[in-house]
């Protein structure tokens, strides 16, 4: 074999071999980056067997089993707040409870036992499993669930609440008293939501079992009032993510301690944004009351008040845009005027706006020649939507304008004029 | 190096690699009736992880490319591994190298030559796959330019299985190199989709593969990467053509070594 010398010839392809190399390095490593991104974890559960579905059965249960441990151990572990690892913890509990219901019951009375899990708002879940049961820690009687209910803030919780020791007594198989004792507190709090009419109509079968009359005319009375009420806790609310209320109670509290008008006014917009499409109804009372007011028509963020009902139909009175159009007139600083006019624009697209609505809006930029630079962006929008909207006058109109301004060294941008006026 | 691939290049004209590619024309132009790979998938199987990505709308690769690629990769593992141990055991190497002729400019010649070989039967097949779409109205998915232009894409993959084939008829002679050839891609697939499986489960599902299949995917090519709907921007599809560059590169330098080394006499 002959011995290996290094010449200028070696030397090359030495080089080219180390290139070569780190070029397979790096595109592996981009490659390789964009095929695991496929497998980043999401919020949705996944069928871990799929994966494996070469597998026997048995195995791929196994690996299922131990996936879905491992997952939600992970979710336990890694849960930000307490509320969201007491679902957690109790997502596992339920999860082990066939195969190790030692591990089980032991998770589900850390919940009870620790203080600040059982006043957690999903610790009801947990709570729940414990009423009545076996477990060897800890023993909820219906007195204690009763407790924990009561200490829950939102109504929708206490609906969960109920309906979760309903269906733990359910499982037990109870006597029609024992339900009627776990339903009682519903004859003296009474809930007057169609959620909750099925719980009265449960009271009313037991206490008939029972033959208690007294009890069945109560539950009566209380389904009557639920009737005439027609009201109940929207679904939206129902299944709203864990931090809904929490935002929700942080922009009531922001509303309460606002130190002036503007302040307030930005939480009670961002209260009504957080309200929309989960209650309607409050949302709409709560920009309908900012609207004309007094305490509000003077702040310096009225206008996204007035945007976020422009044409909103979860709103009523919803602000039509001749009304926006007068309400633009009444601004006075040509920057409140501006924003004003690009809110306008961004809930247009927000309520996705046909072409000749955003015409409709636009019309009055194109009339004239704007003071500013930065409404060439509002002058193009209008521009692009009466093309959509086959509005050939105003197309025009608007591109005479988009030439004007991009040819004009007169029209500058509104920060180099302010800043020019001191 | 031409006259070495324009010798390579006759010595296949053969009726029997007419016929061959006759046949695949017409299993081709037939199987393109099914739906296109990504629709054959089951949605949160393995598979749908590796090939289709998220949300990504891009056209498919079709069945009909999918069985020619079949095709292909037989032709092309069957000609590179025989090529040079062919030349080796008929003495005809001994010629060429006498020549004024380098081992680098011959190796080159025999990968241009199956690369031809190999790319022309493709192109032929995807010809008559348009063809019979466009005219006949054959197959299930209509032939725009978008998806022919992606049809192209897996065959890449047959540029670092030549040079592979070739560095292991080095090794292992015809034969040989076929056999390791077809174990080593089926230990490559296994490989390709191992890191994406590992991801794919909690952590501490399998404590210390990660770090191992970490380590040991670099001894395989990823043949993955050809079929994936996600490779569908110019960067991805710049380092899909890096890579490919360069896994061929590192074989036909470990192949020029060996070339070097051996001797060619030495098979009877």
């Amino acid at each position: 074999m002959k011995k290996f010398r290094w010449n200028k010839r070696s030397f090359l392809f030495g080089l080219a071999f180390f290139l070569a190399f780190v070029a397979f390095l790096i595109s592996e490593g981009i490659l390789q980056a964009n095929t695991l991104a496929a497998g980043k974890k999401d919020d949705q559960p996944r069928e871990y067997a799929r994966l494996v579905d070469w597998l026997p059965k048995s195995a791929k249960l196994a690996v299922e089993y131990r996936a879905q441990y491992l997952d939600r151990k992970e979710k336990m572990e890694n849960a930000r707040d307490v509320d969201t690892r007491v679902e957690a913890m109790f997502n596992f509990a339920d999860y082990i409870k066939v195969k190790d219901k030692k591990g089980s019951d032991a998770v589900l009375a850390e919940v009870a036992l620790n203080p600040e899990y059982r006043k957690s708002r999903r610790a009801y879940k947990s709570l729940a499993r414990l009423l009545l049961g076996d477990n060897p820690q800890i023993a909820l009687s219906i007195k204690d669930y009763h407790q924990h209910i009561d200490s829950l803030d939102w109504d929708e919780d206490k609906l969960a609440a109920w309906n979760a020791g309903r269906a733990q007594l359910n499982t037990k198989r109870v006597a029609p008293r024992v339900h009627l004792e776990y339903l009682a507190p519903l004859l003296e709090n009474k809930m007057i939501y169609t959620n909750f009419d099925n719980f009265y109509a449960n009271i009313q079968t037991h206490a008939n079992k029972l033959q208690d009359e007294a009890t069945v005319q109560k539950a009566t009375a209380v389904r009557d009032e639920i009737k005439k009420a027609r009201r109940g806790i929207p679904n939206a609310i129902i299944q709203a993510p864990l931090d809904f209320r929490t935002r929700y109670a942080e922009y009531k509290k922001s509303i309460e301690d606002a130190k002036d008008a503007d302040i307030r006014l930005s939480s009670i917009i961002g209260l009504a944004s957080l309200l929309f499409d989960k209650d309607n109804g409050e949302a709409s009372r709560l920009l309908a009351a900012v609207r004309n007011n007094p305490e509000y028509v003077n702040s310096k963020n009225y206008y996204a008040a007035m945007a976020r009902m422009l044409l909103e139909k979860r709103v009523s009175p919803q602000v039509t845009i001749a009304e926006y159009h007068d309400f633009l007139k009444t601004l006075k600083d040509p920057r409140d005027v501006f924003m004003a006019w690009e809110a306008g624009l961004g809930q247009l697209s927000s309520i996705k706006a046909s072409p000749a609505v955003f015409v409709n809006y636009l019309k009055p930029l194109g009339e004239q020649l704007p003071e500013y630079r930065d409404y060439l962006i509002l002058i193009e929008q209008l521009q692009e939507k009466a093309v959509a909207a086959k509005d050939e006058e105003t197309a025009k109109k608007a591109e005479t304008l988009v030439e004007a301004i991009k040819n004009s060294r007169d029209i500058r941008p509104m920060h180099e004029t302010m800043s020019n006026r001191g | 190096m031409w006259a070495i691939t324009e010798l390579s290049l006759r010595k296949m004209r053969e009726a029997a690699f007419y016929i061959l590619v006759l046949i695949s024309v017409v299993i081709c132009v037939m199987a393109d009736n099914a739906d296109p790979i990504t629709g054959q998938i089951s949605q949160g199987s393995l598979f749908s992880f590796a090939l289709s990505g998220k949300d990504i709308v891009v056209p498919p690769i079709t069945i009909g490319t999918c069985v020619a690629m079949l095709f292909c990769i037989l032709i092309a593992v069957f000609y590179s591994a025989s090529e040079i141990p062919s030349d080796i055991n008929n003495g005809l190497i001994m010629i060429v190298l006498s020549k004024p002729l380098g081992r680098v400019q011959y190796l080159a010649g025999k990968y241009i030559s199956t690369m031809i070989m190999s790319f022309g039967v493709f192109i032929l097949i995807e010809i008559a796959l348009i063809i019979c779409n466009r005219v006949l109205g054959l197959g299930s998915t209509p032939y725009t330019f978008a998806l022919i232009c992606r049809q192209f894409l897996p065959a890449l993959m047959l540029i670092p299985l030549i040079t592979i084939t070739i560095a292991f008829s080095t090794v292992g002679g015809s034969m040989g190199a076929m056999v390791i050839t077809v174990m080593y891609s089926l230990f490559s697939l296994v490989m390709a989709v191992m890191p994406l499986t590992v991801s794919l489960f909690p952590d501490g599902m399998l404590p210390g593969v990660d770090m191992l299949i970490g380590g040991l995917r670099y001894l395989f090519p990823n043949y993955l990467f050809y079929f994936q709907d996600s490779i569908n921007n110019p960067l991805l599809i710049i380092s899909l053509i890096v890579y490919t560059i360069s896994v061929a590169f590192i074989f036909m330098f470990f192949t020029m070594i060996r070339l070097r080394r051996m001797d060619l006499s030495a098979i009877h």
